[in-house]
Formats: C-alpha cells, structure tokens, sequence
C-alpha cells in the first residue's frame, strides 16, 4: 500500500508507514483543487493530485540575490545545489518513482533553506557592522563636544 | 483582505525590507560612495580583483537617485532589468495579499530564468571588457 504523505512501498498489511509513520488509508486524500482554500506557502500542485513538485523560483531567487551581494559562495553552492537536486523531483515523477521523487523534494528544499539562511547571517553580519560603526561615530562625537 | 499568520509574517518582513531599502537610499543620496567609504566595499573585487556582477552596484543606485541614468547604467547595467523585476515582484506580492494568487507564476518564473542567465553572463563579461564597469 503506497503512503499518502511519503509515497513509499508498504506491505499491503500494514497499518502505519515504516518509513514516516502516516496512517496508511486505502483511498488518496481528496485534493482541494479551490484556489481560494489553496496553501499560501506557494508549492505548486497540478491537478494530478499529490504529486511532488519542485518549486525552482525559490532557489533562484536566493541565487540571483547571492550572486549579486559580492558572490555570496557558500549562497550560491546552496542554491545550486537545490536546483540540482529539484531537477531530479520532476524526472522521478515521470518515471513513476514517487518516492525518490519526495525523498529528492525534501532535500532540494533543505538546500534552498540553507541558502537563504547564509543569505540572511550575511545581511545580519553587514548590518550589526554599521549599527557599531555609527553608534561609534555618533558615540565619539557626543565625547568630543562634552 | 484575509490575513492569516503566513502573511503577516510576510507582510513584517516585507516592510523591513522596505525601511532598509530606503535607508540605504537615503544614505546613498546624500554621500558619495566614490568619496565616502563607510559603505560596503565588495569583498571579492578587494581580494581577488575579479568584478562580481553586484560591483558598483551602491555608486549606480547614487548617480540614479541624483538624477544622472547614464552613469547609473555604467557602473551596473544590472540595475535597470533588476529594478523591473523588483516592480513586477511586488506587484505579483500584492496580487498575493489580496487575491491569494501564488505569488510565483509562470511569467515571474521564466523571467527569473532569464535573468538569471543574464546575470552570470554580464558578472563574467564585465571582467573582459571597458564598455561598462
């Protein structure tokens, strides 16, 4: 009995899946096609139902801005490797193989998270930079005019 | 306009962006950052002397903001398809807040694609080339 949430292969006795726990059900969860009830964190859904798509917008997005705040490496390597790893989502999906296809899903989407996170340490970095370099300034003017 | 949780953190963050953005401008307005050097220089170009594709990318916002394009464009010709693409975002953002369309569709997507590819290509020519900076 294939899983709902993770894909995976069960035995057709088994009651939970061995692989990540879902309750197994016999029919698939009926998919809300109502794009006003639609998950506002933006993962595409076609109207096959769960089918795992890789949402590459993301990860070029936090290429694009790490490329331009002076090549951002450990950004770029991240969000490459997202896009790397998602371009293997769709080919699964097209040969059937569900699972690879979400096992593949849920990495390319760590690396994207990675990326963005060393993005957001980098802009955290430039900011407490200046807030020290101005409160310094500020800081050495009001002791020079006492 | 429905606000759950997702979009209100998104709406904090996107106004913190904002203020930032517009600080930065502010600060670029008034200083030059040829002349000024409490702006971030960019740490590949000190190093390595190889030109990223955001090098001069503060002395294009400044000569924009004081009203001389041409110089703008010289020092970054990112700075006119980047500002398009931060417009049509933003738009696709609203369009989320009140519709709940996906932000993402598929002209954004192809767009990013294209810009994307547009991007290394002027990061690698702008090292072999005097046309612009």
């Amino acid at each position: 009995m294939i899983c709902n949430r993770c894909y995976y292969n069960n035995e057709d006795n088994s009651v939970f899946c061995v692989k990540c726990g879902e309750k197994l059900e016999e029919k698939k969860k009926v998919q809300i096609q109502n794009s006003q009830v639609q998950n506002t964190n933006n993962i595409n859904t076609n109207n096959m139902g769960n089918v795992p798509t890789y949402n590459i917008a993301n990860a070029i997005v936090a290429l694009v801005i790490s490329l331009s705040c002076c090549s951002n490496i450990i950004g770029i390597v991240f969000a490459i490797l997202s896009i790397v790893e998602g371009s293997k989502v769709s080919q699964f999906v097209r040969f059937g193989d569900m699972a690879s296809a979400n096992a593949s899903l849920i990495q390319a989407k760590k690396w994207v998270k990675y990326a963005w996170i060393s993005l957001a340490i980098w802009v955290g970095v430039i900011i407490v930079f200046y807030i020290i370099y101005f409160v310094f300034i500020f800081g050495i003017v009001a002791i020079t005019e006492l | 306009m429905k606000l759950d949780k997702n979009k209100k953190t998104s709406i904090y963050i996107v106004i913190s962006l904002f203020i930032i953005a517009l600080i930065g401008i502010i600060l670029v307005k008034v200083y030059n950052p040829e002349e000024k050097s409490f702006f971030i220089p960019c740490m590949l170009y000190k190093l390595t002397g190889i030109k990223c594709p955001g090098c001069g990318m503060t002395r294009s916002v400044h000569y924009l903001v004081n009203g001389n394009i041409k110089q703008a464009i010289w020092y970054n010709l990112m700075l006119i398809p980047l500002i398009v693409l931060v417009i049509y975002s933003l738009y696709r953002y609203i369009l989320f807040l009140v519709k709940n369309e996906p932000i993402i569709n598929k002209l954004l997507e192809n767009l990013l694609k294209v810009f994307l590819v547009i991007i290394v290509l002027f990061g690698v020519t702008r090292n072999f080339t005097t046309l612009f900076y």
